[in-house]
C-alpha cells in the first residue's frame, strides 16, 4: 500500500492511468488520506461536480492485513451536498481487496469530454479502463451481476446507481459485500455524484494472486491481533449486543430516552417502534430463514449486520441498519419492517444515502406530498428519484433543496446534510457535534469514545456548561484518528471499557509499521485531520455561521421532555479551540 | 428470579391465558416484552430493591448485566436512589452500542452528554403500597429474563396479544402445546379469534 493510482478523466482520447509515489502523502491513510488529498489539490472554490474537484477511495491503515475489524474504507472529495470536504466510509470487501493489490488509493480526477460512462478494471497486472455506455441506467444490483459476468465472483466492485449517473447530491458509492452484493455504501455528502462527474461508473478490483500485507513484526502482530479479537468478544456490547440485534438495538432505548426522531423531528417518540426495532427485525429475519448476525466484510469479528429476507423467504436486502430503519421508519411514521426494507433496497439500487432519503421523504411529507404512515407513498417516491422525474430530482437532491422547494421550515440540516437519528434536544452533546462537525450533520464524527482512555484535551469538568463542547471536541479527534485506521468505529466501545483492548489496537498498528505510536499521537493525528478539514472549509467560505444547528431545535419543544437545544452559539464557537 | 409475591394472580372474572409451548417458541412472545407488560407488585422503594426483592432478579445481573435503564422515560445513574412509584414505567436494557448507547449508560462517563432529559434520584420515597408497574425489555434482556417473567405471569392489552397471535397465523399450532383461557381448555389454533373481555389479560407461559 505504498502507491497512488491517479486516473484522470479528461485526457484526449481516453482516460489515463498513472501510479504515483505517496510522497507527502506517506503515512496516511483513510480519512488521513482523503482529507489530505482534497485540502491540499482541489481548489476550495471549484465546483463539486467540475474536472476541478477529485474523488479519492482510501483504504485504512490496517486494510489488507490480517487485523481484525479492519475493512472499512474511506471516500473523499469536495462534497455537492454541503459545499465543504467529505470523507464517508463504509465497509465491504473493496477496503482489504484494494489494500492487498498495494494502492493507498485511487484518485479519480478531471471529467471526461463526452457523456461517455468508464469500468475501470484493477488487478495485479495493472489497470484497464472501458467505455461501456451498456451500463447506462443501470442500478447497483445489475452492475455488479455484469461486471460477474465478465469478471468472475472473485472480485469486489465500487459502482453508483442512477442517482450517481444524474449527479444527485444524496447519491452514494456503493461497495460490495462477502456475497458480492451492493449493500455497502459510503452515503454521506454526495460522493457518488462526484463519481457520477467523474463519468465511471464502476471499479472492479480483483486481487487474486495477491497476499495479505505483511506486518513489519509478524508474531507481535499476531499476539495484538488475538487480543484485540478477545477484547471484542470478551465486551458484551461487541461481543453479545451487536452480533445478537445489530445497531437497531438502539431504537427502542432511544425511543425511550424521548429522542427517536419521529414525524420530521417533530415528537421524541414512535408509537410504532417496537414493530421495528432490532429485536423485532432479528425476530423476523430468523423466522424467514434470513440471518442476524452476519458481517460486512472478512475479518469482521462484531457481526453487527444480517440478511433480510421478504415474507416468502426470498433475499431482500441485508439487514437495515438503525439510521435507515429509523429514517425511513419513525421519522416518517412508517412502522412496517418490509416497508421499510424495500426503501433499503431501493436506496442500495438507486445509489442513494438512506439517511437523507429517510430525511427528504420526511420533508416532503411536513411539505403534504404524502401522509406520514403511509409506506406506499414513500416507495412511490424513491422510485421518481430512481427514475430521475422532475420531482424525483429534487427529493434526490436531499432534505434542504426539498424543503426550500417545497416551503418547509422545520428541515433538519446543517450544512445542507441531514441530521442523522438522534435529536439534538434530547442529547445535547451529540447536537454541539452535529453543529460543528466539518462534515455536516454527522453522528459518526463524534463517535469513538476514548476520552477518558487517552485523557484527550485533559479532564472535562461534567458540571460546567463547557463540558458538553469539549466532550464533542475529544470524540471528533478521536474518531478521525479511527476513520484512519480503517477500523470499523465499533470497536471503540470495547476500547472505552478495556484499557488493554485500546492498547492491543496500537499494538496492532505498532507491530505492523514498526512504529511506537501512544495515545498522544492517536490524539495529534485526529487534530491534524480536522485542522486541514477546518482549513479546507475555511477556504471555501465556511464561517462560524455554518456551525450552527437549524433554529427550531432552540425553539420547538420536544415532547416528552420538551427540551430546546441549550448549547449557545458563543459555545459551539469553542469546539476546536485547542 | 423468585416465584414470589402471590400478588400477580388475577382478580377473580379476569381474563387468564395459561399456554404450554415448546422451549424453541418462548421468543414468540418477545415483543409483547419490548412494548410493555404489568407486573402488578408492591411499589415506593428503590429501583433495586424492586428489581432484587420483588423481581427476583439476581446483584450480579443487575449490577453487571443491566446497564441501561429508563424510569419514566429519564435514564437511571444510581438504582438506589431511584424510587418506584405506583404507576411507573420500567425500561431494562443491557449495554448498548454507539456512542448513544455510552450517553445512556448508568453512571457512564458520557452520561452528562444527555442533560437535559435528567436522570437518577427522583424524589423522597413515597410510602410502600401494593401497585403496578409497566416494564420494557429490551436487547438481551428480552432474552434473558423475559422467559422469567413470562413463566412468572405478565399482564397486557388483549389487543396487543391478538395482535401478536395474528401476525403469524399457523404457527401457533406448532409451537403451542396446551392452552387454558380462564381453566378452559381451548384449541391453540384458536388462540387468534379468543375473544378477552376484561382490560387486561394475565399471560403465563409453561414450557413443554
Amino acid at each position: 500500500m505504498d502507491k497512488l493510482l491517479r486516473i484522470d478523466m479528461s485526457v484526449e482520447g481516453g482516460p489515463k492511468a498513472s501510479v504515483d509515489e505517496m510522497g507527502d502523502y506517506a503515512g496516511l491513510a483513510g480519512r488521513a488520506l482523503t482529507s489530505a488529498v482534497v485540502s491540499r489539490e482541489v481548489p476550495p472554490l471549484a465546483h463539486p461536480l467540475s474536472e476541478d474537484n477529485k474523488l479519492i477511495i482510501a483504504p485504512g491503515m490496517l486494510s489488507g492485513t490480517l487485523a481484525a475489524m479492519s475493512g472499512r474504507i474511506s471516500v473523499g472529495c469536495k462534497s455537492p451536498l454541503t459545499g465543504g470536504i467529505k470523507e464517508a466510509n463504509s465497509g465491504g470487501q473493496a477496503s482489504q481487496v484494494l489494500a492487498r493489490l498495494g494502492y493507498a488509493a485511487i484518485i479519480l480526477e478531471g471529467k471526461p469530454r463526452d457523456n461517455d460512462l468508464y469500468r475501470v478494471f484493477i488487478n495485479k497486472d495493472g489497470v484497464t479502463i472501458v467505455q461501456d455506455n451498456s451500463l447506462k441506467g443501470l442500478g447497483n444490483y445489475d452492475v455488479v451481476d455484469r461486471m460477474k459476468r465478465e469478471y468472475g465472483d472473485k472480485i469486489a466492485c465500487i459502482s453508483i446507481g442512477q442517482a450517481g449517473e444524474m449527479k444527485m447530491s444524496a447519491a452514494s458509492v456503493a461497495f460490495t459485500d462477502m456475497e458480492l452484493r451492493p449493500t455497502r455504501h459510503a452515503g454521506r455528502g454526495g460522493v457518488g455524484a462526484v463519481m457520477g462527474a467523474k463519468g465511471v461508473k464502476v471499479i472492479v478490483l480483483d486481487d487474486t494472486g495477491m497476499t495479505a500485507r505483511a506486518p513489519k513484526d509478524p508474531e507481535k502482530f499476531r499476539a495484538a491481533n488475538k487480543a484485540f479479537v478477545e477484547g471484542l468478544r470478551r465486551h458484551p456490547v461487541t461481543g453479545e449486543g451487536l452480533p445478537a440485534f445489530g445497531t437497531n438495538v438502539l431504537a427502542n432505548v432511544i425511543n425511550e430516552a424521548g429522542g427517536y426522531p419521529t414525524h420530521n423531528f417533530m415528537w421524541g417518540r414512535f408509537a410504532g417502534v417496537a414493530r421495528i426495532s432490532g429485536e423485532t427485525e432479528a425476530e423476523t429475519e430468523v423466522a424467514r430463514g434470513g440471518v442476524a448476525t452476519h458481517g460486512c466484510h472478512r475479518g469482521c469479528t462484531i457481526q453487527c449486520s444480517g440478511i433480510y429476507m421478504d415474507k416468502d423467504g426470498h433475499y431482500l436486502t441485508k439487514q437495515p441498519e438503525y439510521e435507515t430503519v429509523w429514517a425511513h421508519g419513525a421519522n416518517c411514521g412508517i412502522d412496517n419492517l418490509d416497508a421499510i426494507a424495500m426503501l433499503d433496497r431501493l436506496d442500495d439500487d438507486f445509489g442513494l444515502d438512506t439517511i437523507e432519503m429517510g430525511a427528504t421523504i420526511g420533508v416532503a411529507m411536513e411539505a403534504g406530498l404524502a401522509r406520514f404512515g403511509d409506506a406506499e407513498a414513500a416507495i412511490r417516491l424513491i422510485r421518481e428519484v430512481g427514475k430521475g422525474t422532475p420531482l424525483g430530482r429534487i427529493l434526490g437532491n436531499g432534505a434542504a433543496v426539498t424543503g426550500k422547494v417545497f416551503g418547509v421550515e422545520r428541515v433538519p440540516v446543517v450544512k445542507g446534510q441531514a441530521l442523522p437519528a438522534y435529536d439534538p434536544r434530547a442529547i445535547q452533546g451529540m447536537g454541539v457535534t452535529y453543529a460543528t462537525s466539518t462534515m455536516g450533520a454527522d453522528h459518526t464524527a463524534g463517535y469513538a469514545v476514548t476520552a477518558n482512555v487517552l485523557q484527550v484535551g485533559g479532564s472535562v469538568d461534567p458540571l460546567k456548561a463547557e463540558g458538553q463542547i469539549e466532550l464533542s471536541r475529544n470524540l471528533q479527534i478521536a474518531t478521525a484518528a479511527i476513520d484512519s485506521t480503517g477500523m470499523c468505529l465499533f470497536i471503540a466501545f470495547a476500547v472505552l471499557d478495556q484499557p488493554q483492548t485500546f492498547q492491543a489496537l496500537l499494538d496492532l498498528l505498532n507491530s505492523f509499521y514498526g512504529l511506537e505510536l501512544t495515545g498522544d499521537d492517536v490524539t495529534a493525528l485526529g487534530k491534524k485531520i480536522l485542522t486541514m478539514e477546518r482549513d479546507f472549509n475555511q477556504r471555501a467560505g465556511f464561517t462560524s455561521k455554518q456551525d450552527r444547528l437549524p433554529e427550531f431545535f432552540k425553539k420547538e419543544l420536544l415532547p416528552p421532555h420538551n427540551a430546546v437545544f441549550l448549547v449557545s452559539d458563543e459555545e459551539l464557537d469553542k469546539v476546536f479551540n485547542w | 428470579m423468585s416465584d414470589e409475591p402471590s400478588n400477580q394472580l388475577p382478580a377473580s372474572g379476569s381474563d387468564r391465558l395459561l399456554l404450554t409451548v415448546k422451549a424453541e417458541f418462548v421468543p414468540f412472545f418477545f415483543p409483547l416484552l419490548q412494548k410493555g407488560f404489568i407486573q402488578k407488585t408492591e411499589v415506593g422503594c428503590t429501583l433495586r430493591e424492586l428489581l432484587a426483592e420483588r423481581f427476583g432478579v439476581s446483584a450480579a445481573y443487575i449490577e453487571n448485566r443491566i446497564q441501561t435503564v429508563f424510569l419514566d422515560g429519564k435514564p437511571v445513574d444510581d438504582m438506589d436512589a431511584a424510587v418506584v412509584r405506583d404507576g411507573a414505567v420500567l425500561a431494562l436494557s443491557s449495554a448498548m452500542p454507539g456512542l448513544l448507547g455510552a450517553i445512556m449508560r448508568k453512571g457512564g462517563y458520557y452520561s452528562r452528554m444527555r442533560s437535559p432529559i435528567g436522570s437518577g434520584a427522583n424524589g423522597d420515597a413515597p410510602r410502600r403500597v401494593d401497585g403496578q408497574v409497566v416494564v420494557k425489555l429490551f436487547n438481551l434482556t428480552v432474552r434473558e429474563l423475559g422467559p422469567l417473567f413470562l413463566e412468572r405471569g405478565i399482564w397486557i392489552d388483549p389487543e396487543e396479544l391478538k395482535n401478536l397471535f395474528r401476525s403469524r397465523p399457523g404457527v401457533l399450532e406448532e409451537g403451542c402445546v396446551e392452552a387454558m383461557a380462564d381453566g378452559r381448555r381451548v384449541d391453540p389454533a384458536m388462540l387468534p379469534a379468543l375473544d378477552f373481555p376484561g382490560g387486561q389479560v394475565y399471560l403465563e407461559l409453561r414450557t413443554a
